[in-house]
């Protein structure tokens, strides 16, 4: 059985998945334990072409899907559908893994018992040449049971450590909630991936190294600039996330952290639209028809929304100022 | 045989990238030229060494002002036109510097009938490059003050004379001299808008660079006389010799000049990182800086105790030049980083071409989409990167310890940046120009 399946959804990559297999790929020692499930979700460009050379080179090791375009949650279903390994995870076609912890990653998985193995995400800033280390600071070698540190779990306003990037989880255990999966032709459902893989598991580890490089810069991708082109689906995760927290049956510390993630999704949100230089009519009346469901809906949650933040080191601390004021500026009059 | 006036400022010896790509291309044309040069090239700190007498061509009758500045030499160059005006049967600008455009523009004034080519080394407005310097990098006014103090000094003490083949610098320098940026971006814009209007043909090095050039709605209209024609190499220039290979440690090697701007430090700090894991690095591996470098990256190497591995040496003359990049592994392709300004990178860098014409593997670090890019994945030989260190570090630990060898050279895609085939690509567009069959 191979030991990790790792789930790389594609969509038009031809110039960033090499890089991608070429990391997966770096250490012949673990080639053998890996199954590198290469989704492509309709692409025009060449990037099958590319996946299936590589497939070519490692049969044992790569398995190649092409279906038509469904968006970046239905290209994970597909993966997570047909995954063999003991665990899976995610890796984007244009990111990478980082070849200096890689081999140990997999080594320590065979051995694993948690149901999810956390590991640090490296985001690299291609317009300024930065790069950031995102981690959790609880640690252990054994496994942390979630209910005893989901108050802690994105305490500081910090989704990062708990990420599509960061979380490897045991593959029959997500089966067990993945249902229908992720929504399909939607951006940002790497929310939705975190609150099933949180949904499905019942303990933690985090292992002490970066295993997950995080590429900003790609002129396509929905983060940077083209946040806001697909802000309809950053509120239709919004929505599903909202309406998981209504399941009674579901333990009461999932429920802490999916409002957690509640919470930094809705300050996204309504900065997204503040940080538009200009914002048409059209757009305007989405966020208020948006704000007064909300109130109606999830007035908890309403009244949350304004509440700044401590994302010090991913948005400028002047941020969380603008976005309360946004908040504020939208509902002036109202109350 | 015909003959064409070539206004061209920078023109070996003086060994700018400009200067070097005007001569592949017009020794191997098949028309004759008068090349309106000036005398007494500088060698400041951004200029290459100069080959002396070795770059001369049988076709090339060089004309050497003796100016004090470029205004004189523009004065000079259409005083000498008007003295010899029938001796020509078209002339031809290159930019930079825009002085050229500027002197073709006044002969075209007073001989409307003179056909006229205008070829673009780099675009005069909407630069990224001079956008990215405006801007400090990161839009941050209290960087853009600490870079423009530091640059300015050092320009002015490098430079002799106000031209320089650095945009950065040129800015710095003009600012200085007339204390007014808006006075000299007009001054572009005016030469660029009448250069593209009433040159009879005009000559870009890549797409990427011709669609800039026309992304201007008031510009649109005359893309249809405008033409892509690459910078080339000449066989003849590189040693006959075989590659020396040594085989003791893999050589990469960076032939040029690099500043604050397009600068070392990504590529700096993947060495770095695998020197922290391989204490054995410097047995393996080796980069060599041919050329100018940014003071920042010089500590960095220093800091960063990289000097047994990265070494840093003085400008070489343009035929040396040539034979380190046929004896190296690898060579070094650094574009600046845009990613904040623009997606794809509209620069083609002269040195890709010399190192294809050396069959030497590139290691090119660019914007993913670009001139550069474009070239090395259709023509193979090479690896692109992007600036991220990371990145950088995958690939470099791939051809340390993996041997890495990227898609071999198409030798046929190869030999199209040869100058006899780019020349002959001049010469139709000269034939057609003149009429000629």
């Amino acid at each position: 059985m191979k030991v990790l399946s790792v789930v790389v959804p594609m969509y038009n990559t031809e110039l960033y998945i090499e890089r991608c297999l070429d990391s997966l790929l770096y250490h012949a020692s673990v080639v053998d334990d890996i199954e590198i499930i290469v989704v492509s979700d309709g692409s025009t460009d060449s990037s099958l072409e590319v996946a299936n050379r590589y497939k070519k080179k490692y049969p044992g090791s790569i398995v190649v899907v092409d279906k038509e375009n469904g968006g970046h949650g239905s290209a994970v279903n597909a993966g997570v559908k047909i995954a063999k390994g003991r665990y899976v995870r995610v890796v984007d076609s244009d990111d990478w893994v980082d070849i200096d912890n890689f081999e140990e990653y997999v080594k320590k998985l065979k051995t694993e018992k948690a149901d999810i193995v956390v590991t640090d995400v490296r985001r690299q800033q291609l317009y300024d040449e930065s790069e950031l280390n995102f981690r959790f600071k609880e640690t252990s070698v054994k496994p942390i049971p979630i209910e005893k540190v989901a108050d802690k779990i994105m305490e500081d306003d910090f989704f990062f450590e708990f990420s599509m990037h960061s979380m490897t989880v045991k593959t029959e255990k997500l089966r067990e909630v993945w249902d229908k999966g992720l929504l399909e032709k939607t951006f940002y459902v790497d929310q939705q991936f975190v609150a099933k893989v949180f949904m499905c598991a019942k303990n933690f580890v985090e292992y002490r190294m970066n295993v997950y490089m995080y590429f900003i810069g790609r002129p396509e991708q929905s983060m940077g600039d083209g946040f806001f082109k697909h802000i309809e689906d950053h509120e239709r995760v919004l929505r599903w996330l909202l309406k998981t927290t209504e399941d009674e049956q579901l333990p009461e510390y999932y429920k802490t952290i999916v409002a957690r993630q509640v919470i930094l999704m809705l300050r996204t949100h309504y900065l997204a639209y503040v940080e538009q230089p200009k914002l048409s009519k059209v757009k305007k009346n989405e966020l208020i028809r948006f704000d007064a469901f909300l109130k109606k809906e999830y007035p908890g949650y309403y009244k949350k929304a304004g509440v700044s933040s401590k994302m010090k080191q991913v948005i400028n601390p002047v941020y969380k100022t603008k976005a309360a004021k946004a908040i504020h500026y939208l509902r002036k009059g109202k109350e | 045989m015909k003959k064409g006036f070539v206004i061209c400022w920078y023109y070996p010896p003086g060994n700018s990238s400009e200067g070097l790509v005007t001569f592949k291309l017009l020794s191997n044309s098949k028309y004759s030229y008068d090349v309106w040069t000036r005398e007494n090239q500088q060698q400041s700190v951004w200029d290459r060494k100069s080959d002396e007498d070795k770059l001369t061509a049988s076709n090339i009758n060089v004309i050497k002002d003796d100016c004090d500045g470029m205004k004189q030499w523009v004065r000079d160059g259409l005083r000498y036109f008007e003295e010899h005006k029938d001796e020509y049967d078209f002339i031809m600008s290159r930019s930079m510097p825009v002085e050229s455009h500027e002197l073709a523009m006044k002969i075209k004034e007073k001989y409307p009938n003179i056909k006229w080519i205008a070829s673009f080394g780099d675009p005069i407005i909407d630069t990224p490059y001079i956008d990215e310097i405006t801007m400090g990098g990161q839009s941050n006014p209290f960087k853009f003050k600490e870079y423009l103090k530091r640059e300015e000094l050092s320009a002015l003490r490098a430079a002799r004379v106000l031209v320089s083949p650095s945009r950065s610098a040129r800015k710095l320098l003009w600012r200085h001299e007339k204390k007014d940026g808006n006075k000299t971006a007009k001054y572009f814009e005016k030469v660029n808008f009448t250069t593209v209007s009433k040159a009879d043909v005009l000559i870009y090095n890549n797409e990427y660079q011709l669609a800039h050039a026309f992304s201007r709605k008031a510009l649109a209209r005359f893309k249809d006389k405008s033409v892509v024609l690459e910078h080339s190499y000449d066989t003849k220039m590189y040693p006959n010799e075989n590659k020396v290979t040594k085989n003791e440690k893999i050589s990469f090697i960076y032939v040029g000049h690099l500043d604050d701007t397009r600068n070392a430090r990504s590529l700096l700090k993947a060495i770095n990182r695998l020197q922290k894991k391989d204490k054995e690095l410097e047995k393996r591996v080796r980069f060599d800086f041919y050329g100018h470098l940014s003071d920042s990256d010089k500590i960095y190497i220093v800091n960063h105790g990289l000097m047994n591995v990265v070494k840093v040496h003085d400008d070489v003359k343009y035929l040396k030049s040539l034979e380190i990049i046929k004896n190296a592994d690898w060579a070094i392709l650094i574009d600046a980083n845009f990613t904040s300004l623009v997606d794809d990178c509209i620069y083609l860098p002269a040195k890709l071409i010399d190192y294809i014409g050396a069959r030497t593997r590139v290691f090119s670090i660019s914007h993913v989409k670009g001139a550069g890019s474009d070239i090395i994945r259709k023509v193979g030989g090479g690896k692109v990167v992007t600036h991220s260190p990371d990145d950088i570090y995958l690939y470099l630990s791939k051809i340390i310890y993996q041997k890495f060898e990227p898609k071999p050279y198409d030798e046929k895609r190869a030999n199209y940046y040869s100058s006899k085939t780019i020349a002959k690509r001049l010469d139709e567009i000269e034939d057609k120009l003149l009429g000629e069959d």
